[in-house]
């Protein structure tokens, strides 16, 4: 029992690096991935076939490698830049793999997110472009007040799935010596040699974690998304919920 | 008091690849008139309407609203937007920004393009909602609404830009037979405030009673340009005639 709660200790211990990789990532891999979808929704074919094989090359290649591969070119990259800049002096001692993990993990979820993106706004249909044409208004105002509110709404399922999927993936970085959940988890197991029992912690904590990103996706999805179903308006409907006293259907008495 | 030219189409041509759909359209409308299109299918009758506020571009001819000129062949974003500021088009789908309620919907456009003060926005919008008997549904999203509701609330977007040109494709051919009544009486009070509108449609009793001129389009080309009397009633040419034969029989 010792070894299953000094265990866990070590892996919750780890929680906010694992955390913090994750939503690191994930917001420069959607960075980055709008960039691509800008080069994939180009109308300039040279550069629609440069950006999709480029995705097709990011999507290609095992996350591991990124990792490695960038573990390995720290010293040379920071060495590189080193005195570029006055405010910053590379410490061989201190190497910044944290930083170097995120770019592996953003890299690789990139075209993924790209793909989300092109998805999302294929799915707004065609009317809804033309009707902002036929108002006048300006394609940034279009984009920002129609299109990419929509898009956004449509694209959460997806992210979110691309969200966990990341949040699973990030344990790859204790490959490269970053102390998450999984680095945490091996190292204690390589000291207490009890493997089975640390890694059967460390997985009932990524699912506990699994299942609050999962659940709090869905809630956001259907509250995102409710204009896009039939019912009350929502102002009203939320009013209504506080006065509920009898069945479900109440709510939706109102339709029409 | 000498009349004022609205519209004139001039000598538009347009095709799809190797589809030939206008073939040199020529339509002059004045302030005030309310002008039903009417044709067979595939005629171009949309395409036409669609190239008027450049949703298509035509590939030959021009095009000038309110004194306001822009040719096919232009290029100018901020031009074509000039145009498109003053007209207003109701589609077939209604197309209402499925993100915003129906008072937002109407306010979008004095907002985004007019950059009203928003509390004014809303207080037009609501206006305008009114006047389409729509006020109760103000916060209600389109996807909540009725087809013809959802077009009164499109009717009501367009109308609160006060545009010089109003478009409509078919506005009533998506909905329900029983919602058709309530959408027509909304534009035939609309087509009373003296507004100039351009309807395609192919409701031959609302043409003949709301409108103050009818065209016939065959072929990409205006067949027959006249009042709905002599159009409707007393067609000189032969297709016009099998048309009008066909959609009353
Ligand atoms: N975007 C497009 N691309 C290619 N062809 C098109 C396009 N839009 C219209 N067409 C073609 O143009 C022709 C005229 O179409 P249009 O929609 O203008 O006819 P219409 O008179 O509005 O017919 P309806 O009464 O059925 O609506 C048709 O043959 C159609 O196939
Ligand atoms: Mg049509």
């Amino acid at each position: 029992m010792e070894v299953y709660r000094t265990c866990l200790e070590k892996v919750l211990a780890g929680v906010p690096t694992t955390l913090s990789l994750t939503l690191w990532s994930v917001l420069l891999a959607l960075l980055l991935g709008i960039l691509l979808s800008f080069g994939v929704l180009s109308k300039w074919t040279p550069v629609r076939m440069l950006f999709s094989v480029l995705c097709s090359f990011l999507k290609g290649i095992p996350i591991l490698i990124f990792l490695y591969v960038f573990h390995t070119a720290i010293d040379g990259i920071m060495g590189g830049i080193d005195h570029l800049f006055a405010f910053y002096t590379y410490d061989i001692r201190k190497p910044p793999t944290y930083i170097f993990a995120v770019f592996a993990l953003a890299l690789s979820y990139a075209p993924y997110m790209c793909d989300m993106i092109t998805t999302a706004l294929h799915t707004i249909p065609k009317g809804q472009w033309e009707a902002c044409d036929a108002g006048g208004f300006t394609a940034w105002q279009k984009m920002t007040r129609i299109i990419i509110p929509q898009c956004v709404v449509i694209a959460i399922p997806n992210f979110g799935n691309h969200f966990v999927n990341l949040l699973k993936a990030s344990s790859l970085a204790c490959m490269v010596t970053i102390m998450e959940m999984m680095g945490e988890a091996r190292n204690y197991a390589t000291m207490s040699q009890r493997f089975l029992e640390c890694y059967i912690v460390c997985a009932i904590c990524y699912w506990v974690i699994f299942i609050v990103f999962e659940q709090a996706f869905r809630l956001l999805e259907k509250r995102a998304g409710r204009y896009l179903q039939p019912g009350v308006p929502i102002a009203r409907r939320r009013r209504k919920l506080f006065h509920m006293t009898n069945t479900q259907e109440g709510i939706f008495e109102e339709v029409k | 008091m000498p009349e004022e030219r609205m519209l004139s189409i001039k000598n538009v041509y347009k095709h799809f690849g190797d589809n030939n759909v206008l073939n040199g359209v020529n339509i002059e409308v004045n302030k005030g008139e309310v002008v039903v299109i009417l044709g067979p299918s595939g005629s171009g009758k949309t395409t036409m309407l669609r190239c008027i506020n450049f949703l298509e571009q035509a590939n030959e001819g021009s095009i000038t609203v309110n004194a306001y000129t822009v040719g096919a062949k232009e290029k100018s974003k901020k031009k074509i937007r000039n145009l498109r500021r003053k007209t207003a088009m109701v589609f077939q789908q209604y197309n209402l920004f499925r993100n915003r309620t129906a008072v937002e919907n109407v306010m979008e456009g004095l907002v985004v393009v007019k950059k009203m003060h928003k509390e004014e926005a809303r207080k037009k919008a609501e206006k305008a909602l009114a006047d389409v008997g729509l006020l109760e549904k103000k916060d209600f999203y389109p996807s909540q609404l009725s087809g013809g509701q959802q077009q009164r609330v499109g009717i009501a977007r367009a109308l609160v830009m006060e545009p010089d040109l109003l478009l409509f494709d078919e506005p009533t051919s998506a909905l329900d037979p029983e919602l058709v009544g309530e959408v027509l009486s909304c534009i035939r009070k609309v087509a009373k405030t003296g507004i100039t509108m351009m309807i395609v449609t192919h409701e031959i009793a609302f043409a003949k009673e709301a409108a103050t001129r009818v065209i016939f389009m065959e072929g990409g080309v205006v067949v027959e340009d006249g009042t709905p009397e002599e159009v409707i009633d007393h067609p000189k040419t032969e297709r016009t005639q099998e048309f009008l034969a066909r959609i009353n029989a």
